[in-house]
C-alpha cells in the first residue's frame, strides 16, 4: 500500500465538504478521482498534500503518518501535485523552472549553469520530452509545461504524482502522448491519481476508480468492471427528487402569452478555436440553460454575443439588430445584461460603495438637464436596489469589497438590472454564495423572468439548471451537441450529455 | 458607528491634518512666514504645481500616468511668447496677437494629450513610457524652436494670468482655486467624473457595464494636456519671461503632491480636494526652507527627505487606519 487516507473530512463554517472519506492508492497504480464540481475532489486532494487542513482523519503515506497542513513535509515524503492551472516561470529558462529554488550552487555562490543544464536534460528525458531546458517557459506549448511540471515532480523523486485535469487544455494527440507517460510510469512504480471530469479518459487510463459525491465517498470501484451508465448514476445529482423550482405557476402563463415574442435568435454562430455553428432562440418569459465541460466554449458564447470577444461567422438577431454586438456599450443599449463568472475581475468594483456600483451602467439617467448629477439621486436609487435585491449592507456607502460574497453577487446583478435589459445572460450566477443568496439571487432571476425578460444562464450546477430552466443547451468541445426540454429532462440524462459520453 | 464614519474620514483626508501641524510647527520656527506678503508667495508656487497636480492625478486616477505635463506646459509657454514676439525681440517676428497666441498654445497642448492618448489607448503602449518619450521629444523641442534662447519682453496681455492680481489677490491663484473647484466638482457630481474613477478602478468592469475605458482614458489625457498648457500661459506671466528649460524636471514635485494627496499609482481612487492639500504643503515645505539660513545646496536633500517621509505617511494609512479602529480613541459623538 501506498497511500491510504482514512477517515478525511474537512468543514467550513456551517458546510460539511467532505465527510469520512477514505481512500487508497497502491504502488504502480494509476488510481480516478471522479465527481462533479463541489464533490470534495479539491479538499480531498489538499488533505492528501498538506494544502488543507483535515478536520477529521488522517493520510498515511509509505508507512508515514503525514503531518496535517504541513505540504512541505507531503512533497519531501513524495507526493507531488501536478495542478490543473499550472504555476510556472514562463520567463524563465526550463531548467530553471525544473530546478526553481535548489538552484546547483558553485564554488563561489554562483549559479552552475553547467550543471543546471545537464540536470535540467537528464530529468526532461524522464519525461520524454526533447526540448532545450535553456528555451523559456513561455515558448513551450501547453502539452510541453505539462510535461514539465510532470517532470519537476518526478525530479523531486515523487512517488505519488496528483494529476489534477491534466488535459484541459490538450489536443488528442498530446493526449496520447501524456497516457503513454503515465503508464510508463506506473510501471515503473509510481502511483498515480488522476482527477478528470472526462469519463473515457478515466476508463482508457485508470485502473480503479474512486468516486466522490457531495463530500461523501461512493466507493472504489475497479474500472473494468464498472460500466460509465453506473459510474455516472454514483457521480449522480444530489436526489432524483429534484423539483422545478418554477414549473406551472407562474411560467405556464407567461410562457404562452409571449410565445411568439422571440428576444434573441442566434444563428450558425461560430468562433475558431472557441465554438462553432451554435444555434437557438430565447423567447420572452423563457429561461434557456448552456452548460458543458470546463474549456467546451460556453463562456466564449456568452461573451461574443455581449460584444467583448468577435465571432468569427453567424448572427445574434435580437434588440432590433441582426448584426453581432461590436462592444458592451452596444449590447447593454440594445437591450443586454451581462453577469461574468469573474464577479470580482469583471463585473464588480471592490473599492467602490454600493451606491456607485449599482448605479455605474445608469450614470446618464441620474444627472439633470445641466448634466450634474447629485450624489443623493444615486443614493435613493441604491437604497430601492439595496431592498428590491435584498442586498444585506449597512447602506448605499458601504465599499463592496466587504460585503459577504453572496451579497457581492447581489450587487452585481442589481448593477446589471439597472439599466433595465430585456435580455439576461448570467454566467455562474450562484457560485460561491450561501443557501440563503442563492435562493435570494434564484429569485431575483425569475421575477425578472416573469416580467418578460429572458435569460441565458450559463451554469454547471446540474440542480440549478433542473431548477430552473425551461430548456438546456449543451456544448462539447465547441459544439452543439444536445438540446432538452427540462421538464422531461433527469440529471443523468444530462450529465451523461455533459460529459460526451453520449453524443 | 458615528466613530467610525469619522475615523475614516479623518485618515482619508490625512494630508489636511498633516498641513495644519505644518503651518503650526513652520510658524513658531520659522520668522517671516506667516505673513501677507510670504503666504502670497506660498500659494503662487502653489499654482503651477497645483495645475499640473490635477492633470496628474487625472491621469492617475483613470489608471494611466502622464509624465509629459511639466515639459507641456514648457513647451507651450515658450511657442506661445514667441509666436507673439516680434523679430527684434528675438521672437518669430510674426507678432501674432497675444490672445490668439495663448488660444493656439492650448490647442496644442490637448493634441500633445491627444498623441498621448491615442498611443496609449489605440497602440496599447504603456502609458509611463509614452509619456516619459513625449517628455523627452518636448524638451528638446522646446529648445529647437529658438536656439534655446531666453524670451524677455513678454506682451502685456500675456502678463495678466501669471502676472497680475485682482482685488489683491494674484489672477494665478484665483486661476488655480477656480480650476480645483472644477475638477472637485467634476469628479463628485458628474457622470464623466465617475466613469473616470470607474475605469482606473476596474477597466475590464468598467467595459462590461457599457463604458469605453479607451475613449475615457484618450478625453483624460486631452484634458490633462489642456490643464499644462494652461499653466504654460500662467508661468511666462509669473517669470515675466520665456526661459526654454521652464518646467523641466517640475514633473517630480506634481507626482509628489499628487501621491501626498493619496492619489493610488493603481487607479482607481484619490480627490482632488486632497490634492490641493499635498500641493500646499509641498509648496510651504519649499518656502520655508528658502527663508532658513540653511546653505542652499543642502535645500534639495532636505526637501527630498520631506518628501520622502511624507509618501511614508501616505504608505502607514491603512495601519493607522486600522489602529484607530481599534482603538476608538474619538469621542462617540460628533464633536470634531
Amino acid at each position: 500500500m501506498c497511500l491510504e487516507a482514512t477517515g478525511a473530512t474537512k468543514i467550513y463554517g456551517k458546510t460539511t465538504v467532505l465527510q469520512n472519506v477514505s481512500m487508497n492508492v497502491f504502488k504502480g497504480e494509476i488510481h480516478g478521482l471522479v465527481g462533479r464540481n463541489g464533490a470534495g475532489k479539491s479538499t480531498l486532494v489538499g488533505g492528501i498534500t498538506g494544502l488543507v487542513t483535515l478536520d477529521q482523519g488522517h493520510v498515511i503515506f509509505d508507512g508515514v503518518k503525514l503531518e496535517p497542513g504541513n505540504p512541505e513535509f507531503a512533497l519531501k515524503a513524495g507526493i507531488a501535485l501536478v495542478p490543473q492551472q499550472m504555476s510556472s516561470f514562463p520567463t524563465l529558462s526550463v531548467g530553471e523552472n525544473l530546478l526553481v529554488g535548489r538552484l546547483p550552487i558553485g564554488k563561489r555562490g554562483l549559479v552552475n549553469w553547467k550543471q543546471v543544464w545537464e540536470m535540467a536534460e537528464a530529468t526532461l528525458k524522464l519525461v520524454g520530452l526533447d526540448v532545450n531546458p535553456r528555451v523559456s517557459m513561455a515558448s513551450l506549448g501547453v502539452a510541453s509545461r505539462q510535461m514539465v511540471a510532470i517532470a519537476q515532480a518526478l525530479s523531486r523523486s515523487a512517488k505519488l504524482i496528483i494529476l489534477d485535469e491534466p488535459t484541459a487544455a490538450l489536443a488528442k494527440p498530446e493526449i496520447t502522448k501524456l497516457f503513454k507517460l503515465i503508464k510508463n510510469l506506473a510501471e515503473s512504480g509510481v502511483a498515480i491519481i488522476y482527477i478528470s471530469h472526462h469519463l473515457q479518459e478515466v476508463f482508457e487510463v485508470t485502473d480503479r476508480v474512486t468516486v466522490l459525491r457531495d463530500g461523501l465517498s461512493r466507493g472504489t470501484f475497479q474500472t473494468s468492471e464498472i460500466s460509465s451508465d453506473d459510474l455516472i448514476r454514483e457521480m449522480g445529482a444530489r436526489s432524483a427528487l429534484i423539483k422545478r423550482a418554477r414549473k406551472s405557476q407562474t411560467h405556464h402563463s407567461t410562457s404562452e402569452y409571449h410565445k411568439d415574442n422571440v428576444l434573441l435568435e442566434v444563428n450558425g454562430l461560430s468562433k475558431e478555436n472557441a465554438f462553432s455553428k451554435i444555434s437557438f432562440e430565447i423567447h420572452s418569459g423563457e429561461i434557456l440553460g448552456l452548460t458543458g465541460l470546463e474549456g467546451c466554449g460556453k463562456h466564449e458564447v456568452v461573451q461574443t454575443l455581449f460584444g467583448l470577444q468577435r465571432a468569427s461567422s453567424g448572427t445574434a438577431t435580437y434588440g432590433g439588430s441582426s448584426n453581432n454586438a461590436q462592444r458592451p456599450r452596444e449590447a447593454i443599449s440594445r437591450g443586454m445584461g451581462y453577469l461574468s463568472q469573474d464577479r470580482r475581475g469583471e463585473s464588480i468594483f471592490e473599492q467602490f460603495n454600493v451606491a456607485d456600483n449599482l448605479t455605474i451602467t445608469v450614470l446618464d439617467r441620474l444627472q439633470n438637464k445641466w448634466g450634474v448629477q447629485f450624489p443623493s439621486k444615486a443614493e435613493k436609487v441604491a437604497k430601492n436596489g439595496i431592498s428590491m435585491y435584498s442586498i444585506i449592507c449597512t447602506g448605499p456607502d458601504q465599499i463592496v469589497g466587504t460585503l459577504s460574497g453572496g451579497n457581492q453577487q447581489k450587487v452585481a446583478l442589481g448593477k446589471m438590472l439597472e439599466s433595465g435589459p430585456s435580455l439576461l445572460l448570467l454566467e455562474e450566477p450562484t457560485q460561491g454564495v450561501d443557501i440563503a443568496a442563492k435562493a435570494g439571487i434564484t429569485t431575483i432571476v425569475v421575477e425578472a423572468c416573469e416580467q418578460g425578460a429572458g435569460v441565458l444562464l450559463v451554469s454547471d450546477e446540474i440542480e440549478t439548471l433542473l431548477q430552473v430552466t425551461d430548456r438546456v443547451i449543451v456544448l462539447f468541445k465547441g459544439s452543439q451537441i444536445a438540446e432538452f426540454n427540462t421538464e422531461d429532462l433527469d440529471s443523468e440524462t444530462l450529465i451523461r450529455a455533459i460529459e460526451g459520453t453520449d453524443a | 458607528m458615528n466613530k467610525t464614519i469619522w475615523i475614516n474620514r479623518l485618515v482619508d483626508h490625512l494630508i489636511w491634518i498633516v498641513l495644519a501641524l505644518t503651518i503650526v510647527v513652520v510658524t513658531l520656527t520659522i520668522d517671516g512666514f506667516f505673513q501677507f506678503i510670504n503666504l502670497s508667495n506660498v500659494l503662487l508656487h502653489g499654482t503651477v504645481l497645483g495645475l499640473l497636480s490635477i492633470g496628474a492625478a487625472t491621469a492617475l486616477i483613470s489608471g494611466e500616468m502622464d509624465l509629459s505635463l511639466g515639459v507641456n506646459m514648457g513647451f507651450v509657454g515658450y511657442l506661445v511668447a514667441w509666436m507673439s514676439l516680434g523679430e527684434g525681440d528675438i521672437g518669430s517676428g510674426w507678432n501674432l496677437n497675444p490672445i490668439l497666441a495663448g488660444l493656439i498654445g492650448v490647442a496644442v497642448g490637448v493634441a500633445i494629450g491627444w498623441v498621448n492618448g491615442s498611443l496609449v489607448t489605440r497602440l496599447k503602449m504603456n502609458s509611463f513610457l509614452v509619456t516619459l518619450g513625449t517628455l523627452i521629444v518636448l524638451g528638446g523641442l522646446t529648445y529647437v524652436v529658438n536656439q534655446a534662447r531666453t524670451l524677455n519682453g513678454i506682451k502685456p496681455t500675456l502678463l495678466i494670468l501669471g502676472g497680475e492680481k485682482s482685488f489683491g489677490v494674484p489672477n494665478s491663484v484665483i486661476l488655480t482655486a477656480f480650476a480645483f473647484g472644477i475638477a472637485i466638482f467634476i469628479s463628485r457630481f458628474t457622470s464623466g467624473g465617475r466613469r473616470l474613477y470607474a475605469v482606473g478602478s476596474n477597466a475590464v468592469a468598467a467595459r462590461a457595464a457599457g463604458i469605453d475605458p479607451g475613449a475615457v482614458k484618450r478625453r483624460m489625457f486631452m484634458v490633462a494636456g489642456g490643464i499644462a498648457a494652461v499653466a504654460g500661459l500662467l508661468i511666462i506671466g509669473e517669470l515675466g519671461s520665456a526661459p526654454a528649460n521652464v518646467g523641466q524636471g517640475v514633473i517630480f514635485e506634481v507626482f509628489a503632491a499628487t501621491v501626498i494627496g493619496g492619489v493610488s499609482l493603481t487607479g482607481g481612487r484619490g480627490s482632488y480636494f486632497d490634492v490641493l492639500g499635498g500641493v500646499m504643503l509641498l509648496s510651504i515645505i519649499g518656502n520655508a526652507l528658502n527663508l532658513t539660513s540653511i546653505d542652499p545646496f543642502w535645500v534639495e536633500p532636505i526637501r527630498g527627505f520631506i518628501i520622502l517621509f511624507a509618501v511614508f505617511l501616505d504608505s502607514q494609512r491603512e495601519t493607522l487606519r486600522l489602529w484607530l479602529l481599534k482603538h476608538a480613541i474619538l469621542p462617540t459623538h460628533s464633536e470634531i
